[in-house]
């Protein structure tokens, strides 16, 4: 059973006069994409130097001739490989659901029996599209035709509730509340934000965060009537950078306490030091050229953990390979960094942009970069000349980087932007 | 999905106001509809009213009017909640995709239909740069605002406000899934609205206080009797009792929690979501008789 912990009172000291190590740490992670099922397959296939996973649609079905990051396996398959029976569960949950376990690196007797109260933080935008997008199909054909019920998956939320479902029925954990961010392209980051600051409120002592999302006709063609999807594979921070390319996936950390790490054998991943959230008030869809809302979230990030700008040793930008973001992205590192941007890359052009998941898989990906102080398969493919304005260019593996703090951000519609610290212990 | 688990603040957390839009009774298209207010006062820009949409529309308008005296410096953060958004918008781009076999399609109601709309143009139109993000968990998201608004700040305030609408094929959808049983076989009629509210940590005995916030699962009136003398005095008020009138929707919390604090007058109201499967409940108070009433 849950604990009811009320938040912690801030304007008393602590009673006893040790400092309270509210410190956030990374004790599992868990991501599934285009480049593989588990987080470190996807880095072991980006540290082989594979150029790229985006290429032509295989299992979605849509007319559109467009390169993504396709997960490599059908819905059907992947319901077999984590055993879930009905077919009214969605790719997204499926997905979802890979990663999570993964990422669930700890004794679910461990969780129940000690009472640490445990929530999920899911970060999704299509939720189940591609269940509702066989009904709309078929009602279409025929209106009295198709199952609804395959529209109740239809929100993120379901999706984030099947998932539980799964993490309580077949993994044998206990949740105390689990919950739903949809910000668009920056969900993930979102949530990871969230389930640390109710671990540093004391109100969780455990918290699985990240996103899912799957590739979907929806937002295929959404993107597409926008313009700003490259026929080719993407070209993040280049001058020639013609659009992204959509993918699909998850990732999820799991976020533990300092009580929690403290009664573990095993050696945590890295903590979560530094979190920003910040809306750039501008345009539904696009950034200010300077990169006004990018530049809060670095900002307010570097303050919660106290860090320097030049304290920060690598950067996974968000990168999209279009026109409008990688140049405000890269001003805004320009202006926050004071001219003296750090190795930055971009994943882009290996998985794709996987949308709601995208910090979820990219943050699981810095961990285990941080794990190991390797910085072997972090550069950018697909690049060969600087953006002019900035003449900023993305690492290139060619020296390795002392790993010590990652920013990591991610920026989506409606002006939402999100930047995330994590450092090596 | 709640488990267990229950949120009394520590430190009081104050709603300063509250605004909601909702149906009055069921309209001329028989179903629970919103009459739209004029906009003009509030959403300035006719281009832009043209282009928004309707729910899009009446969330921003209840959203601005909650933040109206309110300077935006003071705002640390701007947090919506939806049970399934901006659906309007998102059958409207599906059926154009089927439509015209994804070709040439009108990007708007795509744009529109991403659940942080609402949460970023109140941001735009305010040009607040504050905090900036949107639950999507069905009645549930409410508990989730509300904990991120207490963790996020203990000066300013934070506007959270939820939003749901209806369409005569909305209704019907959500019948045949249906989504809000009640009685033996009998379903709720689907409805709309969205309500707004700034709630902070700062605050006086003026103003409406939020005790506690749980799933309505949880025996909180087991909890209530070792309370005070004054909270077992708490009325009861049940989201149904709304249900003729503003008919039944995720969201609905928000506007019936808003109606609350319009009329509570002294004491505890204990508010009850028993019509949707994630209902909330929680307790709000007024310390200090405000005699308006």
């Amino acid at each position: 059973m849950a604990r009811m912990v009320g938040a912690k009172r801030i304007d008393s000291k602590p009673v006893d006069s040790k400092a309270v190590d509210d410190g956030v740490y990374v004790i599992g992670v868990g991501a599934v994409s285009a480049a593989g099922f588990t987080a470190e397959d996807c880095a072991s296939a980006m540290r082989k130097g594979t150029r790229t996973f985006i290429a032509p649609l295989q299992y979605l079905d849509s007319v559109l001739e467009l390169p993504v990051g396709e997960v490599r396996m059908s819905s059907k398959c992947l319901a077999e490989y984590v055993r879930v029976s009905s077919s009214r569960v969605s790719r997204t949950a499926l997905l979802g659901i890979i990663a999570a376990r993964e990422a669930m690196q700890l004794n679910p007797w461990y969780q129940t029996s000690h009472n640490i109260p445990f929530g999920f933080f899911s970060g999704n935008s299509v939720g189940g599209m591609d269940l509702s997008e066989v009904f709309w199909q078929a009602s279409r054909e025929n209106p009295r035709g198709g199952d609804v019920g395959m529209l109740r998956m239809h929100t993120p939320g379901s999706v984030t509730d099947a998932i539980a479902d799964y993490l309580e029925e077949e993994l044998d954990y206990e949740l105390a509340l689990s919950t739903t961010v949809s910000t668009a392209c920056s969900a993930a980051g979102n949530a990871i934000m969230m389930a640390a600051r109710m671990i540093q409120s004391g109100q969780l002592g455990l918290a699985l965060a990240g996103g899912t999302d799957s590739l979907c006709k929806f937002t295929l063609n959404g993107f597409n009537s926008l313009r700003i999807l490259d026929k080719d594979v993407c070209r993040p921070f280049d001058a020639g950078r013609n659009g992204l390319n959509l993918g699909e996936g998850a990732g999820y950390l799991l976020l533990a306490s300092s009580y929690v790490v403290k009664n573990m054998t095993r050696a945590p991943y890295c903590k979560l030091t530094g979190w920003g959230n910040a809306n750039e008030a501008y345009h539904q869809t696009a950034s200010t050229p300077e990169g006004i809302g990018p530049g809060l979230a670095m900002t307010a990030a570097l303050e919660k953990s106290g860090l320097a700008p030049s304290d920060i040793s690598f950067i996974n930008t968000h990168g999209t390979g279009t026109s409008v973001n990688d140049l405000a992205e890269s001003n805004a590192m320009l202006r926050v960094f004071d001219g003296k941007v750090p190795p930055f890359s971009s994943m882009k052009s290996v998985i794709g942009h996987t949308l709601g998941a995208s910090e979820g898989i990219e943050a699981a990906l810095m961990c285990l970069a941080l794990k190991d102080n390797d910085s072997s398969f972090l550069s950018t493919r697909n690049f060969s000349n600087p953006i002019p304005e900035t003449g900023l260019r993305p690492y290139d593996g060619a020296e390795p980087i002392d790993l010590k703090n990652i920013m990591s951000s991610a920026y989506g519609f409606s002006g939402n932007c999100s930047s995330l610290i994590f450092s090596r212990l | 999905m709640i488990g267990k688990f229950k949120f009394v603040p520590e430190q009081p957390l104050y709603i300063r106001k509250a605004v909601h839009l909702c149906p009055d009774g069921i309209g001329e298209n028989g179903i629970h509809t919103v009459q739209e207010p004029d906009y003009k006062e509030i959403l300035t820009d006719a281009n832009l009213r043209r282009r928004m949409g309707r729910l899009l529309k009446m969330s921003s308008y209840a959203g601005l009017k909650t933040l109206e005296g309110i300077p935006s410096e003071d705002v640390r953060g701007i947090i919506t909640y939806t049970g399934v958004g901006l659906i309007v918008d998102t059958i409207k781009f599906a059926d154009n995709l089927l439509d015209n076999n994804e070709d040439m399609l009108n990007p708007s109601p795509f744009m529109q239909s991403t659940f942080n709309t609402v949460s970023g143009y109140i941001a735009l139109l305010k040009q607040i740069r504050a905090y900036n993000t949107t639950y999507v968990q069905g009645a549930e998201g409410l508990l989730s605002a509300i904990l991120d608004a207490y963790t996020l700040s203990e000066t300013g305030g934070v506007l959270i406000g939820g939003f749901d609408e209806v369409s005569e094929s909305i209704a019907g959808i959500k019948s045949a899934l249906q989504l809000y049983p009640h009685g033996k076989k009998k379903l709720w009629p689907a409805g709309e609205g969205c309500g707004f509210m700034y709630v902070s940590r700062e605050g006086t005995d003026d103003d409406v206080r939020l005790e506690c916030i749980t799933s309505a699962k949880y025996p909180l009136a087991k909890w209530l009797r070792y309370r005070s003398e004054d909270v077992k005095k708490a009325g009861v008020i049940k989201c149904s009792e709304f249900v003729p009138r503003i008919g039944a929707f995720e969201s609905m919390m928000s506007v019936v929690l808003s109606i609350c604090v319009g009329h509570i007058d002294y004491g505890y109201v204990h508010v009850i979501d028993d019509v949707n499967a994630g209902g909330l409940q929680c307790l709000i108070s007024r310390k200090k008789q405000c005699g308006r009433f």
